[in-house]
């Protein structure tokens, strides 16, 4: 079931959390709502599942105005970032609640939601755990639970609202690995809020990138990351190095020594630490600076080195793989030149053409 | 061969499970126990004793002649009914106040408490002057043939007074607690509101609504101030057994006095065993470790 | 089949009103039965001592047996409170900060009186105390007198009232934990000091809460009292038993009149509730928070 977001707005008291927002959700896909907090992407979600209602706009369930609906009259599944699993009823009793709630004409016999129950409980791995309670679960099982609750009624639409921002690390990791296996699986239409990029990055095939309310960029994980639209999505994606140097026109190889340089404008660059190039000899068609070496991480596969700009001691992180580093065997006190391979701008310019200023306080 | 210097880990009395870094062990519940001792235990024993030195035949006697069983009736009985009361009325405020906002909630909130506060005596002339003939209420109900004053239905209202506090204060916190997102999740689920209230809340909030209306009928068993004025006193009609053993000790009936009171002491002892019951279900029944 | 731009107020509104009608209804009920069935006795109370107009109000408060049952209960409670204080204080502290076997039977102990009918209360002391109780004989012999004088009405409060500080401070302290307790002793403070400097300003309000719930019921504790007391007049009559006498007298106004005195206490006692609950936090429920981003 496809969703269709219409200029939603909505505020709350003079805090407006989502202003002019509309997007598309194709039927079957996995789309994550990423954005930092305040960013208005819970209030999206929710907004969409019917707990709460827009001030303007509309929200279509595959093509069906549904923003009057109420949220248990939308078929909609939905997963809470603390499970609101119900504590005074076992696991199987959770799954089953809503099949149980159904009207009378379409409820289930008992023994079709026996079985489907356990179907569920099998899908996530938890069959011994049926005649538990809440409490005796960790954190990843009772997300699980809440997950087989949300599936039980067969939902034409998922939504989880941060739902692994509660649990450690390597559950975190394994949940999601497992929510995109079953996802796969079942091909339901699923809508993902999340902060962690990564996360929005590693499962989803497409993200929604918002930012005080606005929807900054949307597209797959690939094309947001490498074309970012704005210096906030590429600074929420991923480290980032500032340069801050002027525009020249662009000039050829042999133009640039001779002393006709023109500046156009001021212009901050963005780098990716691993874009950056480091080496003890200066390149003779390029100009870069100097930094000295402050720390090195050197456990992981990368290897990322804190580095300070001579002169003005403006910190760069810059990342090398393995080999490289070991070709230059660097330490910790030692001057480098350091230059970027490639350099995105914001304002529509060439990348190539950036002079680094070292006087200018890089 | 180096002797090593014994280690003594700081230990506390030996009633203790585990040996702790705080200090003031044996003085806190030294204090502790014989405070209880000595003001608890000991009168207790006292009354319990006496009436066990009647033996059982003689108790038996005392606690069940006509008139006691009359004060039984009266007392249980309205108690009963003020419980109930309390229960239905101490719902309705705890669900107000636990979900919605008004203005001048937090005096109402506080308002909650006068019954705790206000001395039973004082609570006492206060009804019996708002439900006599010519009081405030009592002049709406009387021409129609509701008398409240001096009859069991006085009982009642003086003893729901006591008691309602007991179950608002039982339910709410239980109902503030309550986690919104479990309601949601509900009705995401397609529970209508209904099914939300009766599948989801009512679980949660009913043992608590057990334990403030056991709590109020324990409460309302043993009042005596606040219904002694209203009540009209009269043997075998309207004769709570708390007066009755004030009557008996007026008369130095000190035997009928302990044996009656050991009776009503077998009550409030069920009663307390019977909300540590429910609370004992409820841990189990969400699983935590009893 | 798509909507465009902004709904119709009407569907979004109506889903609500019928929400905030249903709201309404409880709200009003419940204030209604409030009214009703709490504030007008309180009204009552005030009406009635008034009736006669202010003199015949003060008049009554200024009589010699009203003043003296007025110092009694302050007596009494002056007495029972700051060593309730120090039971509950004991009794917490032994019960949060150690494990040791029979601790919820202590809990259990400690809830008696509150389940025990208070003149089952006084009958107790009467027992051991009384001309022909335990130690009846050897009191007179010693001309020591505990029941129907002061010493019996100190023991029946304090009796009625002790659960109150406990009760307050068990969970507090429970909550609070004992990790800065622990570090004190760790940087070499000894008992007392860890109780002064550490644990007394952490508990401080909830200390002062359990007070004041203890003190207006040893002010206004009627039951126990009334067994153990011989009502006196003048001697071992407290506040609430002259009450119950000028009422019993016919002498409403003055019944009243004393009634007002307590009334005015029970009214300070929800204020100053209220008032530590708000600002410090202690028994406040967790507001909802709202759903941000």
């Amino acid at each position: 079931m496809s969703i269709h977001v219409e200029h939603i707005y909505k505020h709350y008291g003079s805090f407006t959390a989502l202003a002019d927002v509309s997007l598309t959700i194709d039927s079957g896909e996995l789309v994550a709502l990423l954005g930092p907090s305040g960013s208005g992407k819970t209030t999206l979600l929710r907004i969409i599942a019917g707990l709460e209602s827009p001030d303007n706009g509309a929200i279509l369930l595959h093509g069906e105005q549904s923003t009057q609906h109420s949220a248990s009259k939308r078929g909609i599944g939905f997963v809470f970032q603390h499970y609101a699993l119900f504590r005074h009823m076992t696991i199987s009793e959770n799954v089953a609640f809503g099949l149980r709630v159904q009207p009378r004409q379409h409820r289930p016999p008992r023994r079709v939601i026996r079985e489907r129950v356990q179907e569920l409980l099998h899908l996530v791995q938890l069959d011994s755990y049926a005649q538990m309670y809440p409490e005796q679960l960790s954190g990843g099982q009772r997300q699980r639970v809440a997950l087989a609750r949300a599936l039980a009624v067969k939902p034409k639409v998922l939504l989880l609202d941060e739902p692994f921002s509660a649990l450690d690390a390597k559950v975190r990791k394994e949940l999601r690995d497992w929510l995109r296996r079953i996802h796969d699986d079942l091909h339901v239409t699923t809508v993902l809020v999340t902060h962690d990029q990564e996360e929005a990055l590693e499962v989803a095939d497409r993200v929604a990138i918002l930012n005080q309310g606005k929807l900054e960029q949307i597209g797959t994980p690939q094309s947001i990351y490498d074309s970012p639209a704005s210096p906030f999505v590429y600074n929420f994606l991923g480290n980032v190095n500032l340069f801050h140097g002027r525009l020249l026109a662009d000039l050829s190889s042999e133009e640039r020594g001779s002393g006709a340089e023109q500046t156009v404008q001021s212009a901050i660059g963005f780098v990716r630490p691993h874009e950056l190039e480091l080496s003890r000899k200066l390149p003779p068609d390029w100009k870069a600076v100097v930094a000295s070496v402050v720390r090195i991480h050197a456990a992981g596969p990368q290897v990322r080195l804190e580095l300070s700009i001579v002169g003005s001691g403006r910190p760069v992180t810059a990342e090398l793989d393995r080999r490289r580093y070991e070709e230059l065997a660097l330490v910790p006190g030692e001057e480098v030149f350091v230059w970027p391979q490639s350099i995105r701008l914001f304002d529509g310019a060439d990348a190539k053409s950036l002079l680094l200023d070292q006087g200018a306080g890089i | 061969m180096v002797k090593m210097p014994k280690t003594e880990a700081r230990k506390t009395w030996s009633l203790a499970t585990r040996s702790s870094p705080l200090p003031g062990f044996r003085l806190t519940i030294g204090f502790t126990l014989i405070y209880l001792t000595v003001i608890v235990l000991i009168p207790l024993t006292a009354i319990l004793l006496h009436g066990a030195r009647l033996g059982f035949g003689v108790f038996l006697h005392t606690v069940t002649s006509p008139r006691v069983l009359a004060s039984y009736r009266v007392t249980l009985g309205c108690a009963a009914i003020a419980a109930l009361l309390s229960a239905i009325s101490g719902m309705l405020v705890a669900w107000v106040l636990a979900r919605y906002s008004f203005p001048g909630k937090r005096i109402v909130d506080a308002l909650v408490d006068l019954p705790f506060a206000l001395p039973t005596a004082v609570a006492g002339i206060s009804l019996t002057a708002l439900y006599a003939e010519n009081g405030w209420i009592g002049r709406y109900l009387e021409p129609h043939g509701i008398h409240v004053a001096f009859t069991p239905l006085g009982i009642m209202m003086a003893m729901s007074f006591v008691g309602f506090p007991f179950v608002v204060r039982s339910v709410q916190p239980v109902l503030e607690d309550l986690d919104p997102a479990m309601e949601e999740a509900a009705a995401s689920l397609g529970a209508n509101v209904w099914q939300r209230f009766t599948r989801v809340i009512a679980p949660v909030a009913f043992p608590a609504l057990l334990t403030g209306t056991a709590l109020a009928f324990a409460r309302a068993a043993g009042e005596y101030g606040s219904v002694i004025f209203i009540a009209g006193n009269m043997p075998m009609k309207t004769e709570i057994t708390a007066l009755l053993i004030v009557t008996k000790l007026e008369e130095y009936d000190y035997t009928g006095a302990a044996a009656i009171a050991g009776a009503m002491l077998a009550l409030s002892f069920t009663i307390m065993l019977l909300v540590n019951v429910i609370q004992w279900w409820v841990q189990r029944r969400e699983g935590k470790r009893v | 089949m798509s909507g465009r731009g902004a709904l119709p107020p009407s569907a979004l509104l109506r889903a609500s009103i019928q929400q905030r009608v249903g709201r309404m209804v409880l709200i009003v009920a419940a204030l209604v039965f409030l009214a009703v069935f709490l504030v007008l006795p309180v009204a009552a109370v005030f009406t009635q001592a008034l009736s006669q107009g202010w003199k015949m109000y003060s008049d009554s408060i200024y009589q010699e047996d009203v003043l003296s049952a007025l110092r009694l209960t302050g007596l009494v409670a002056c007495i029972s409170v700051p060593l309730n204080m120090v039971f509950g204080i004991a009794a917490s502290w032994a019960i949060t900060r150690f494990e040791f076997h029979g601790k919820s039977l202590l809990i259990t102990l400690i809830d008696i009186p509150l389940a025990v009918s208070p003149v089952v209360a006084g009958l107790m002391y009467v027992e051991i105390f009384g001309l022909h109780g335990w130690l009846g004989p050897w009191l007179s012999e010693h001309n020591l007198h505990i029941i129907f004088a002061v010493p019996g009405i100190v023991l029946a409060t304090v009796f009625v009232t002790f659960p109150f500080v406990a009760r307050e401070l068990i969970p507090f302290m429970q909550a609070q934990g004992s990790d800065e307790e622990v570090a004190a002793v760790v940087l070499g403070a000894n008992g007392w000091n860890v109780f002064w400097r550490v644990t007394l300003p952490n508990i401080k309000w909830a200390l002062l809460y359990g007070t004041i719930l203890a003190a207006a019921r040893s002010i206004g504790e009627f039951g126990a009292v009334s067994v153990v007391s011989g009502h006196i007049r003048g001697q071992t009559t407290t506040l609430p038993l002259e009450v119950e006498m000028l009422y019993n007298e016919y002498n409403f106004t003055a019944a009243f009149a004393a009634a007002s005195l307590l009334t005015l206490a029970a009214i300070v006692t929800l204020v100053l509730k209220k008032t530590i609950e708000l600002t410090s936090g202690v028994h406040q429920p967790v507001e909802e928070k709202e759903v941000q981003s």
